[in-house]
């Protein structure tokens, strides 16, 4: 019960980070602590798909400092849906979290919350490196559901969407559209 | 922008490294998707990566209309695109040949970023987006079938449809976005990716859900039927060909999945059809796009009315044989539904001649594109038996 409550609230702290945040310290410290949180649930049954999950989002974090505006840019102006989903997300999480059982619970509950974050961001996020963030995490979550392979794939994905090269001409044609 | 532009010899240096790098990682995807394809089965590789029989048919299929989508693009982006479509084709091989649909649906989230990082215009988060929730349905579906409570078990066996659906570009997620080049456009999801999804997630869904198998193909059943009736109505009133082209393609989608939704034959036609929409229907629309974008006026004659009959699944070409098996199918199910398809297979004959009008002739790459996917479909309509043993079905 402790790894499973501590998992979902790393978990659903990274990803509240990573949502309620526009520059890419905020982004990849809510990546990495997503993920670790994931890391947390998984490591009950999996050590070896932890492993993978810690290292995709802890890499994926890093590479993806190389873009987006600076700082950490936490609750910019508008973020109070979010902040309201998240604190849905947390109760959810926790209330769910007392209602399943097994070794492979910490992970599910922790993967949920932050499929639905992450999932809720990447719908709104009009900013490319928020997207990215949140679709690194959601990759990583929905890993977290599987089997240890799984794990491994969804840890590539998060390392290879923040890998993805960003073209100076469309990154600037972007930002003169918004 | 034209500042961003400017070229330095350090700013060439990077940029030719980064095509090299660029060319050696679509090399690699296209060597994984070449393993996916022709690996025997059981092949021991400490990770268990198989795809379905029909996925790995389907795969070879996106492999060719992807060689398409490169030699018809302009010179100038054709040898960005190789890398590219070696690097999306590799991640697709994975996908489908992933042990489970958790695996599946995560990678799926690389591949909706290769996807929206390749587009030249538009932006890349709405993108990303639909076929980021088409993973997400599949993921969260994938989690609830395998519970123990039937409700859930239901609702998850739903989503993952859905996140079919979404992934695929269907509706209700249909999503209209800018236009730019055919490798940046939103048909490359129903045109290019979808069809080898589809087909893997029903083999490895299907004979896992037991007693819920039903609901899985009532769901299949009722998304096909709502994008067909859209697709075949959408495509005969749209105000421009490039939407009736559009609608086109849910038409079809919309007879594969009442197909994937149907026992027996229903699923031999699906597959058909799959394999029709990536060999046929999307080289034509490429062969389109110098008429749709306005650089050529449409013309009739003969490649029109060829073009015509073979979108619109008449005899000999590949639509046939899908659409009779489809037909059977369904006269097994229930009477009504055989009595609803052959009416939007009938209705179908009004928009086809239209979209046959658009094909272009401009330059022999067109030309010999366009005979290429007439090959095809007389090649599925005449040997359907010999495609259908290769997909095993």
């Amino acid at each position: 019960m402790a790894a499973l409550l501590l998992a979902t609230l790393l978990a659903w702290l990274g990803a509240a980070i990573m949502i309620l945040s526009d520059g890419r310290r905020g982004l990849a410290a809510g990546l990495s602590l997503a993920g670790l949180g994931l890391a947390l649930g998984l490591a009950v049954h999996d050590r070896a798909a932890a492993a993978a999950v810690a290292a995709g989002a802890v890499a994926g974090a890093l590479l993806g400092l190389r873009r987006g505006a600076r700082g950490w840019r936490l609750m910019p102006p508008g973020s109070t849906p979010l902040v309201i989903l998240s604190a849905i997300c947390l109760v959810v999480g926790l209330a769910g979290g007392s209602l399943v059982a097994g070794p492979a619970a910490p992970a599910r509950v922790a993967a949920t919350t932050v499929i639905l974050l992450s999932g809720a961001r990447l719908m709104g996020a009009p900013r490319r490196e928020a997207a990215l963030a949140a679709a690194a995490a959601l990759a990583l979550a929905i890993g977290s559901l599987g089997a240890g392979a799984a794990a491994v794939m969804g840890a590539v994905a998060a390392l290879g969407l923040n890998a993805l090269p960003e073209r100076p001409s469309i990154a600037a044609a972007e930002e003169a559209r918004r | 922008v034209s500042q961003l532009d400017v070229c330095t010899p350090a700013r060439e240096g990077r940029a030719a490294w980064a095509a090299r790098g660029r060319l050696l990682m679509g090399a690699v995807g296209a060597a994984a998707a070449a393993a996916v394809i022709w690996s025997p089965p059981g092949l021991a590789t400490g990770v268990h990566l198989e795809a379905p029989r029909p996925a790995r048919v389907a795969l070879t299929a996106s492999a060719f209309a992807l060689a398409l989508v490169v030699a018809l693009a302009p010179r100038p982006r054709r040898r960005r695109l190789v890398g590219q479509a070696g690097v999306a084709l590799g991640v697709l091989a994975v996908v489908t040949a992933a042990p489970d649909l958790e695996a599946s649906a995560a990678l799926l989230v690389l591949l909706a970023g290769l996807s929206a990082a390749s587009a030249e215009a538009g932006s890349f988060a709405d993108r990303l987006r639909r076929p980021a929730l088409g993973a997400l349905l599949i993921g969260l579906g994938a989690l609830l079938a395998h519970s123990a409570a039937a409700p859930l078990t239901r609702a998850g066996v739903v989503a993952v449809a859905l996140g079919l659906a979404a992934a695929a570009g269907l509706l209700p997620y249909q999503q209209r976005l800018e236009e730019d080049d055919a490798a940046g456009s939103d048909l490359v999801w129903p045109g290019l990716f979808g069809p080898a999804l589809a087909l893997a997630i029903s083999a490895r869904l299907g004979p896992a859900l037991g007693r819920e198998q039903g609901v899985y193909q009532e769901a299949m059943v009722a998304l096909g039927l709502v994008n067909l009736i859209w697709g075949v109505v959408g495509a005969w009133r749209a105000p421009t060909d490039a939407a009736a082209w559009r609608c086109s393609f849910l038409a079809d989608w919309g007879l594969a999945l009442v197909g994937l939704g149907l026992p027996g034959a229903g699923r031999a036609a699906a597959y058909l059809l799959l394999l029709s929409v990536v060999t046929v229907r999307l080289p034509m629309y490429l062969c389109a796009r110098p008429v749709l974008t306005q650089c050529e006026p449409r013309r009739g004659g003969a490649l029109a009315v060829v073009g015509a009959a073979a979108l619109a699944g008449v005899a000999p070409f590949g639509g046939f044989p899908a659409r009779a098996l489809l037909l059977e199918a369904a006269t097994r199910v229930a009477w009504p539904l055989a009595l609803a398809l052959a009416a939007a297979m009938l209705l179908w004959l009004l928009h086809a001649y239209r979209l046959g009008g658009s094909l272009s002739r401009s330059g022999p790459r067109t030309l010999v594109a366009a005979g290429v996917a007439l090959a095809a479909s007389l090649a599925l309509g005449v040997l359907p038996g010999l495609w259908l043993g290769l997909g095993a079905l």
